[in-house]
């Protein structure tokens, strides 16, 4: 159990996904202008990461038996593409609340790098099965948290008086500085001994 | 499946057949360069950190026992020959550090001294814990010249190495690494 | 559009980086020192030529339905091959990017340039355009690099692969920590789209007097 806990907050709060390892900038910056959007696309990403890191694991297996793993990119983003492909359709055939709440979002979601640099870090870093999915959901809880704070922070900053040359990215790149200095104060905490009560 | 579906999958199916046929190609000519770029990479630090061998011979038993008596993280272990006599052993390990895996080579000679310590491969943060490669951090003496009877710790914990500022984790990996290494060390030279 | 104005849009007026903000987790991530930025950009003008070549090549044979998943198969090939090409030649390079590699595959840059150009133009205007969007990606790179890698630790243009130590312009122990760890990054590139938005303000104002 412990060791599932190091996976989940250590890719929330110390390797987060946006301000750590600089994954999925650009529905960070595009997307987060709303509270209401920025948690229906965490939703929809925290989905597709999961599944994502479940089927490129045995995926990767599959490639190492059959010797082929200089094909480990194609088929990771192939397979992330049918993926995010099926889960819409899925969606979309059984719940069209919830696909009316993230449906916009699910095609982005094939071209954000968090999703294929979930699966690539899983496989570096020699994670098991379980560790995969919980590495996934735990990196995608981190990029929600992120784009919802983010949101909070820009709906505010409409009513804010911002030089004219600094208005959008660059106000927007200095405030996504300054968050990651904050996040910069979990760096050496030991999860470890934490989670060994 | 009607026509038009039909000229769909054949077009996709046919680029990746082609994609495939060319990366088999490319991973061809490409592998064994990068086979022999490790194994150069290898070489050059197992030379530098026991300079007097001339020749260097994997034992897997030896690991194996070193690994059973808490050397844990060691991933392997040469035994440096100079023509026929045996004059030092050189260990890899692996060590979790901060944010990365640090592949640490030290050789000790068979009298029991250090004759080189090394960081291989470490991607830990720029600025701190990337500077245990660095030879303020890495080339002090009380690495470069410990003995088999030590057991270092960094000064924090009580011992003489200094650690890199801001960084203890990724400098305490190191001292566990060479600890680990001086532990086997001295299996080698029980056995002969 | 003759073929130098193709090539000096990609790199000027609708640089990657700092005219369309495309690409940014390669640009935040690899951006701390000149050496790494540079490796990126030309690895990224690699796959970009190529893709945008072999793309221009098939626009009549690849049918609608298809294409996005055609050219995201044949940019992932493109971008393996650097990969490889790359692991073998320059290890230490190869290593330090680490998986904004393979990344390069998901980087909007590419996507793009296939869609809106490589998929109704011919193949040398393709290649141009491809070369353009690619310098002018590996240009921002090598400036966001150098202004991060000198701040940060007082000398630029480190290659451990060519075993070059750089220039060193004041010692490392006046260097600003922050510049080369993330929050730089983010930092560092909000200023200089800052300072571009204003001169290309000024400069509009002035044409209108």
């Amino acid at each position: 159990m412990a060791e599932y806990l190091v996976i989940i907050f250590g890719s929330i709060f110390i390797n987060n996904f946006i301000v750590s390892r600089f994954l999925g900038i650009c529905p960070f910056l595009g997307v987060s202008k709303q509270v209401e959007t920025a948690t229906g696309m965490g939703l929809a990403v925290t989905f597709v990461m999961g599944l994502a890191s479940a089927i490129t694991y045995w995926v990767q297996k599959l490639l190492v038996l059959l010797n082929i793993e200089v094909l480990q990119t194609i088929t990771f983003i192939l397979v992330i593409a049918v993926l995010v492909q099926f889960v819409e359709m899925v969606i979309k055939k059984s719940s069209p609340v919830l696909y009316k709440a993230l449906g916009i979002y699910l095609p982005l979601i094939t071209t954000n790098c968090a999703v294929l640099g979930v699966t690539l870090i899983n496989i570096n870093e020699g994670y098991n099965f379980l560790q995969s999915v919980v590495h996934g959901i735990g990196g995608a809880l981190g990029f929600t948290l992120l784009i919802i704070l983010f949101a909070g922070i820009r709906e505010r900053m409409v009513f804010a008086p911002v030089p004219r040359s600094m208005e959008g990215f660059p106000i927007a790149l200095i405030t996504a500085g300054l968050i990651s200095i904050a996040f910069l104060g979990f760096t050496g905490f030991k999860l470890n001994a934490l989670f060994n009560f | 499946m009607d026509k038009q579906g039909f000229r769909l999958v054949l077009v996709l199916t046919i680029i990746c057949i082609i994609a495939g046929a060319v990366l088999a190609f490319v991973n061809s000519v490409t592998e064994p360069k990068i086979k022999a770029q490790e194994a150069l990479a290898m070489k050059k630090a197992l030379q530098e950190t026991l300079p007097e061998a001339s020749e260097f011979q994997p034992d897997e038993s030896l690991l194996k026992e070193a690994q059973q008596a808490g050397g844990t993280d060691l991933s392997e272990l040469f035994i440096g020959f100079k023509g026929e006599e045996k004059i030092g052993v050189v260990l890899i390990a692996d060590l979790r550090g901060y944010s990365s895996v640090i592949r640490l080579v030290t050789g000790v000679s068979r009298d029991g001294r250090v004759m080189g310590v090394k960081v291989l491969s470490q991607s830990e943060t720029p600025g701190l814990g990337n500077k245990i490669s660095e030879k303020e951090f890495i080339e002090q003496p009380a690495l470069q010249q410990a003995t088999i009877e030590e057991q270092l710790s960094v000064i924090k914990d009580g011992g003489s190495v200094q650690a890199v500022t801001g960084a203890t984790i990724s400098s305490r990996a190191v001292v566990k690494g060479v600890n680990q290494s001086l532990a086997a060390a001295r299996l080698f030279m029980q056995k002969d | 559009m003759s073929k130098w104005q193709i090539f000096k849009n990609g790199v000027f007026n609708e640089n990657p980086i700092f005219r369309l903000v495309l690409g940014m987790c390669s640009t935040l991530a690899v951006s701390s020192a000149v050496v790494n930025g540079l490796g990126m950009g030309l690895a990224t003008t690699a796959v970009l030529v190529g893709s945008n070549v072999i793309i221009s090549l098939l626009r009549n044979v690849i049918p609608k339905e298809i294409r996005i998943p055609a050219y995201v198969v044949i940019i992932a090939t493109f971008v393996t091959i650097v990969d490889k090409l790359m692991a073998a030649n320059t290890p230490e390079l190869h290593k330090v990017l680490g998986i904004f590699i393979p990344l390069i595959v998901v980087n909007c840059i590419i996507l793009a340039r296939a869609e809106a150009f490589a998929s109704k133009n011919t193949v040398g205007r393709s290649a141009i355009d491809g070369l353009g969007m690619g310098i002018g990606f590996t240009l921002a790179l090598t400036v966001l690099g150098a202004i991060r890698e000198l701040l940060g630790t007082g000398t630029v243009l480190v290659a451990k692969d060519f075993g070059f130590s750089g220039f060193s312009i004041f010692p490392k122990e006046n260097g600003i920590l922050l510049m080369v760890l993330q929050p730089g990054a983010f930092i560092t590139l909000g200023l200089v789209l800052a300072g571009i938005n204003w001169w290309a303000r000024k400069k509009e104002e002035k044409k209108h007097g």
